[in-house]
């Protein structure tokens, strides 16, 4: 399976100078030196929601990005016209919405939902139907309903979005989100029918280069094995053609973008990374479940945040309800996950846990 | 080829002519000199003493280098007080800034910045959380003058200051100082720091004078008295100032006394604090000021940071200190130990994990041996994005060998150098035109063989097998011994006797703080001789040093002579 | 949905508070008793009925002549202007306010405010602390002119006042950094700690703790007094704080020499050291104290809270938990005015919290932030915590007797719940619930250390 991804700009710069360099250096032994003991560690560096965009939106936002965000919501519901009203009947009100959103919640603002043909993601299971997706390589039956509700929202389309943005930057500053994942009986980084695969925290910073922003690979992290206890798991998967692909499970990632500690939980997930000796780059698919994203976002990112791109929690939440997808609730048969896909960006690391001899790495140089 | 002894027009006039012909004649001569070593040290030679000569060195007037400067106010004030300020560059004099110190003109621009820092020091000591705890008296009025504390502690203070030479009369000024401000201010704590100030700022404070008086044991000679001898002995050990033991041993006479000397030296040397005198040193000796200014490009050498630079620094002076200080082991296995500590950043350059500073052994088959495979050689002694076996041979000759390479000449042409032909791939074939141009043959065949050992290093410091696909063959030789890698280079070095000759001639000028003289040959032959009697052990020649009776005896300067040439190697 | 307010007369009632003992009993002021922390401190002038006390948690404090502790409210920036006291000047006044500033994004200023009959003023909530008409400046307490002539003290530039919440001398009740009215942005004011010249003093939810350049200090079991026994092995981990040649024993500090030439610092005969393995400049931290034999070392430790609440990992760090190891949170709320008054003690408008916890219903905030019952007579060591009785419809102190009132716990005079949504030991889902973040009108964990965060 062939795996195409939009790169943000950085991203694509950084991938032409990343294969100049190796052009021009002497050939590296890397490749052989990291697999030595059949391993490979990666760091994240970059994560964001995997919107498909085409320019100014046209295919997919033909109606437009969204326009009524909480500030422009709020004037439509209590417009300037003299009357006095109270913080409790506007302000509290509003802010009751988002914490307590009601199933009786009616939503009064257009809300363009993505639509086009195209869209990142993973065939989560297996079908193809109508409301699916084509992936930019032609695959069907992608499922990224999540898509549909964030890909019209100015907060999440790349360069500028401000989401787009931040979250990434918080990946990188904020050592809560140092996720590491590691690769086990590997024998080959082309092609592989049996690999291991660990999620883990991190420890250390990001290894950057002399400017300070590009993050290269070489650096070393020490595991968390106290705090980061419950984000560690074992996943297994295959490498075919260059691509990592894990079986469908059910996937935790922590996540914080202000400092409150929260997560995101892709259940039936799975990764598709392209693989190499210097780090890993693809998604990470499954049905995310719609409480944890929502609630996450909305403790991290407060409703100032999410007014500078229109993003209004209410209605968002809304019609995150409408578009999922999966895992029903019991009691009441409504589906509680949407399919998704985030885009995330790994650069190779030395992975250290505590107790085992720290440099018992065969090879040096 | 040129035959030795024939000159060369275009050095003409130059006392570097005249080293380069004694360079490059010996380089031309058969290899009698430098025959094949075996393992063991040079057994020492007949014609060199077993006895100290007769030597000495001169009285100099030098300036604190930054460091020194800043260690002294840690030592008084604290290490809060350590501030970060940029003092101008020494020049290197005799391969050491530290002799430069001894040499230097200075400007007032460069004092300035002593006088800042000098100034900075004491309103920060003086600032009221600071003053409970480091004023040793409470003055009866805080509002005003009060003498008999301002005396107390500045006799205190102004005695490390003055490294023991404070007399009545520059405390008595010092404390008119304090109370003329004081009551001025109405602050008792503002005079003291206006006092401070006046004291940071004086020349003989920031000069370190030597002074003399006669030596008893050898009428009609001079010997350093006491506080000249203290102050040698802690910038030479510790990098500082005299502690007040130090100076209590000078007041008293001990440290006049070959028994006061030793036990001054001996506890000078079992400190935590000889740590930072060794530091400085090697600091000094292998060049790493250049740090400051080192920069590489950040598109071929992504892993090279400034954190890279300052963790290479420290990488090399850490594994010296580790292994000459805390393991007392041979000098010249530096240049073959597998043993170094890594950091993260470096171990992104060797491609090991590294969390936080960690002890690291390379394995047996890696070519990494030696601190000439140490990222600070490497990348120091290399352009901004391309290895230089030149650089590095000559960093190799003039920092380990004491052997000075000529500059190119000015009328060089450098376009063959940088030839831009695809075809030439690695470093070795375009230094081709260094082996092939009779111009530069002669220079370059002292300096490129040795580079090229090390060309499975980039300008970064990481390991390679190609460069733009062709293989790199990292044969060379050094003076008629050949080697097939880094770490034969490294095990060839140190069975040079330069290697420990060259040392013996910085850490003797670095000890009587100025450039070695060719009158200096005898005395530097003897402790040739005593360090390799010792088995090459570093502390044990600073002791040796320390005690000799040179390091005290003055030597007058020599009228300048017309057949005066540069250090021999 | 409008929720009604608390009883009528609230500010009458919170007023009442001020007629507390402390009040009563200025003819017979009572005074700070002598405590491990107050020696400690750099003794300033200071003016007279001024004087330094004691809390368990924020350490030396000044106070008033009744017992007041005194508070400042330094000037800082909102996201949509600022509010606070530049220097030399007080912004708090009498001025009855009953509209929203629009401080906070995105909603509009003049929005009125909850129970607005009966708010107080700002001097009202937060008096100020007047200077005589012929006082002196002193040391470093000054003198200000308000708007309404009157004269008040400032602390280094900064106007003082008390807190009509604080009843006992020593109650730091009004606000703390610490948790407990930080969203109003005033604090408890103090002399600054006496320490030597590298020493910094960290305050913790254990206590106040020694920090040195940036790293935690600690001592060994093994230790004499003035006297070290960490020497070869024990230096790789353990650095010895070094003391400079002019050092002075002053206070608790005291200088020994440990090698000739080579002082080294003890506090209470102590030696002290950084642990190598602490991140410099990563703040004070407690993984030293894992080494056996190793402790922090503390100028004063805060009684540890009432044996309900546990110490519970995290996944980013060590938080207060219930027996069940339930994350434990506290609700903070300022209003979005120019006064920046208080909303999170049961005395005030229910409504921010009710909104936040419930969208307004306060059956659904017991079933997503239940309250952290407590024992009636339930007592703790620490008068950090105590136990109220509270009418858990209303949010309100319950009378004693009262159909429905529980006993519930409370840090600071705020009661403190748990989260319904965390479900293992360790969650924290509720950590920034409310608006910005939770930073001014919302929940935060009882953080004992975060390793994690920026």
């Amino acid at each position: 399976m062939k795996l195409s991804l939009m790169l943000s700009p950085r991203a694509l710069m950084v991938s032409c100078v990343a294969a100049a360099w190796l052009a021009n250096a002497g050939g590296t032994a890397a490749a052989d030196s990291v697999l030595k003991n059949r391993s490979i560690g990666y760091v994240l560096t970059d994560e964001y929601w995997a919107v498909y965009q085409t320019a100014e939106g046209k295919d997919e936002c033909p109606q437009g990005l969204i326009k009524m965000g909480p500030r422009e919501q709020f004037r439509e519901l209590f417009p300037e016209d003299g009357t006095k009203r109270t913080v409790v009947e506007t302000q509290l009100m509003r802010e009751g919405q988002i914490w307590h959103p009601s199933p009786d919640y009616k939503e009064q603002f257009p809300y363009p939902e993505a639509g086009g043909k195209y869209s990142y993601g993973v065939n989560l299971d297996g079908t193809v139907g109508p409301n699916d997706f084509t992936s930019p390589d032609g695959e069907k039956g992608i499922k990224n309903q999540l898509y549909r509700a964030l890909g019209c929202n100015e907060h999440f389309r790349g360069p500028d979005g401000v989401q787009f943005a931040l979250t990434n930057k918080m990946v990188r500053i904020v050592p809560y989100n140092r996720l590491l994942i590691e690769l086990t009986n590997v024998d080959d980084l082309g092609n592989d029918p049996d690999v291991n695969v660990s999620i883990e925290r991190g420890l250390d910073t990001l290894l950057t280069d002399g400017t300070g922003d590009l993050i290269i690979p070489g650096g070393t992290q020490r595991v968390d094995t106290r705090f980061g206890k419950k984000y560690t798991q074992r996943l297994h998967g295959k490498i075919v053609d260059g691509v990592l692909m894990t079986d469908q499970t059910d996937i935790r990632i922590m996540h914080t973008q202000n400092d409150n500690p929260s997560e995101e939980v892709y259940r039936r997930g799975t990764f598709r990374l392209k693989v190499s000796a210097e780090g890993a780059q693809g998604i990470l698919a499954g049905y995310n479940d719609i409480d944890s994203l929502y609630y996450g976002m909305n403790r991290n990112l407060g409703t100032y945040f999410q007014a500078y791109g229109r993003l209004t929690s209410q209605s968002l939440y809304k019609k995150m309800r409408e578009l999922a997808d999966g895992f029903p609730d019991p009691k009441t048969g409504k589906n509680t996950a949407i399919s998704s896909a985030m885009t995330m960006m790994f650069k190779q690391v030395f992975i250290e846990r505590p107790g085992k001899d720290k440099n018992k790495e065969a090879t040096a140089h | 080829m040129r035959h030795r002894g024939e000159k060369y027009k275009w050095f003409v006039g130059s006392a570097a002519a005249i080293a380069v012909s004694l360079v490059l004649s010996n380089c031309a001569q058969p290899a009698s000199k430098t025959a094949a070593v075996s393992k063991d040290a040079a057994a020492p030679s007949s014609r060199a003493a077993l006895v100290e000569p007769d030597g000495g060195a001169p009285k100099h007037l030098r300036i604190l280098t930054s460091e020194q400067y800043l260690n002294t106010l840690a030592y008084v004030f604290g290490d809060d007080i350590r501030l970060q300020t940029d003092f101008a560059p020494l020049p290197r004099a005799d391969g050491l800034l530290a002799s430069g110190a001894a040499l230097a003109g200075f400007t007032g621009g460069q004092i300035e910045q002593y006088y800042r820092t000098g100034t900075a020091a004491a309103g920060l000591a003086m600032d009221a959380r600071r003053r409970e705890f480091l004023i040793n008296c409470k003055p009866a009025d805080a509002r005003a003058a009060d003498r008999a504390c301002a005396t107390k502690f500045l006799g205190v203070v102004g005695r490390i200051l003055y490294r023991g030479r404070l007399t009545d009369a520059l405390l008595t000024d010092s404390v008119n100082k304090a109370s003329e401000a004081a009551d001025r201010l109405k602050d008792f704590y503002a005079g003291l720091s206006s006092a401070l100030e006046g004291m940071l700022a004086s020349p003989a404070v920031l000069f370190v004078a030597e002074t003399s008086e006669p030596d008893p044991a050898q009428p009609g000679r001079e010997r350093l008295d006491a506080y000249s001898v203290a102050s040698r002995l802690s910038l030479l050990l510790w990098n500082s100032v005299p502690d007040d033991a130090l100076l209590r041993a000078g007041e008293s006479g001990e440290l006049m006394t070959d028994k006061g000397r030793a036990a001054a030296v001996d506890r000078m040397l079992a400190s935590p604090r000889l740590e930072a005198g060794v530091r400085a040193f090697f600091d000094d000796m292998l060049g790493f000021d250049q740090f400051a200014t080192l920069a590489k490009d950040s598109i071929i050498y992504q892993s090279f940071s400034a954190v890279t630079a300052q963790d290479a620094r420290e990488q090399t002076l850490r594994t010296i200190v580790d292994q000459l200080l805390v393991k007392k082991r041979d000098y010249r296995d530096l240049y073959t130990t597998r043993e170094t500590f890594l950091s993260p950043a470096l171990g992104a350059i060797y491609g090991v994990k590294a969390s936080g500073w960690t002890p690291y052994t390379s394995p047996k088959d890696s070519p990494r041996a030696g601190l000439l495979t140490q990222v600070s050689f490497l990348a120091l002694h290399s352009h901004a994005g391309r290895s230089s076996p030149t650089l590095r041979g000559k960093a190799l000759r003039e920092l380990l060998m004491c052997q000075p390479v000529p500059p190119p000449p000015a009328n060089v042409d450098f376009s063959a150098l940088e030839n831009p032909d695809p075809n030439i791939k690695t470093q070795r074939a375009r230094l081709e035109i260094h082996r092939t141009n009779p111009v530069c043959a002669g220079c370059h065949k002292i300096t490129d063989p040795i580079g090229l050992a090390l060309e499975h290093f980039d300008g970064a410091g990481q390991y390679r097998e190609t460069e733009r696909g062709a293989p790199i063959d990292a044969s060379g030789s050094l003076d008629n011994q050949q080697f097939a890698d880094a770490a034969e280079l490294g095990a060839s070095l140190r069975n040079m006797p330069a290697l420990t000759s060259c040392l013996v001639k910085r850490v003797y000028g670095y000890a009587t703080g100025g450039p070695t003289a060719p009158v200096d040959q005898a005395v530097l032959a003897y402790f040739d001789n005593v360090f390799a009697r010792q088995g090459y052990r570093l502390p044990d020649l600073l002791r040796s040093i320390a005690l000799s009776k040179s390091f005290v005896t003055v030597r007058d300067v020599p009228a300048p002579s017309r057949t005066a040439s540069l250090s021999a190697p | 949905m409008r929720v009604t307010s608390g009883t009528a007369g609230l500010a009458v009632a919170a007023l009442a508070l001020l007629a507390s003992p402390l009040a009563t009993q200025a003819a017979e002021a009572p005074k700070a008793q002598p405590s491990p922390a107050m020696v400690g401190y750099v003794n300033e002038p200071l003016p007279p009925g001024i004087q330094v006390t004691f809390n368990e948690r924020e350490g030396a404090i000044f106070a008033d002549a009744s017992g007041h502790t005194l508070y400042s409210w330094p000037f800082r920036a909102l996201r949509l202007g600022q509010v606070g006291d530049h220097i030399g000047r007080s912004a708090c006044t009498d001025l009855k306010l009953t509209e929203t500033g629009g401080f906070m994004e995105p909603y509009p200023p003049g929005l009125i405010l909850p129970n607005v009959e009966h708010r107080p003023t700002c001097v009202q909530a937060w008096p100020p602390v007047l200077a005589a008409d012929d006082a002196k400046p002193v040391g470093g307490w000054s003198i200000i002119t308000r708007d309404d002539k009157k004269k008040q003290w400032a602390y280094r530039g900064q106007a003082v006042y008390t807190s009509y919440l604080d009843r006992e001398l020593g109650d730091v009740l009004g606000a703390s950094k610490s948790g407990g009215g930080r969203h109003t942005g005033r604090g408890p004011v103090g002399p600054a700690a006496n320490l030597p010249p590298g020493f910094a003093l960290v305050s913790s939810v254990t206590g106040g703790m020694l920090a040195s350049e940036g790293r935690s200090v600690y001592v060994w079991d093994k230790d004499g007094a003035n006297k070290s026994r960490c020497t070869g092995e024990c230096l790789e981990q353990w650095k010895p704080i070094l003391a400079p040649l002019l050092s002075e024993a002053r206070g608790e500090f005291s200088v020994f020499e440990r090698e000739p030439g080579i002082k080294q610092w003890a506090f209470r005969g102590k030696p002290v050291y950084t642990y190598a393995d602490d991140p410099k400049g990563g703040g004070a931290t407690f993984d030293g104290a894992e080494v056996p034999g190793w402790r922090n070392s503390y100028t004063y430790q805060t009684p540890s809270p009432p044996k309900e609440f546990k110490f519970q990992d995290t996944t980013t760090g060590v938080v207060i938990a219930d027996h069940r190891g339930k994350t434990v949170y506290t609700y903070g709320c300022a209003e979005d005015t120019e006064d920046q008054l208080g909303c999170d003690t049961p005395d005030t408008p229910q409504e921010y919290r009710l909104a936040i916890c419930g969208a307004g219903d306060p059956a659904r905030c017991l079933t997503q932030f239940p309250y952290v019952p407590a024992a009636k007579g339930a007592k703790s060591e620490s008068r950090l915590w105590n136990a109220m009785l509270i009418n858990p419809m209303t949010g309100r102190v319950a009378p004693e007797g009262q159909k429905g009132a529980m006993y519930v716990w409370a840090f600071r005079g705020r009661p403190v719940y748990t989260f319904a949504g965390d479900r293992e030991p360790g969650d924290m889902f509720a950590a920034g619930w409310g608006e910005i973040q939770g930073s001014r009108n919302g929940f935060t964990a009882l953080v004992m250390q975060d390793y994690f965060m920026r």
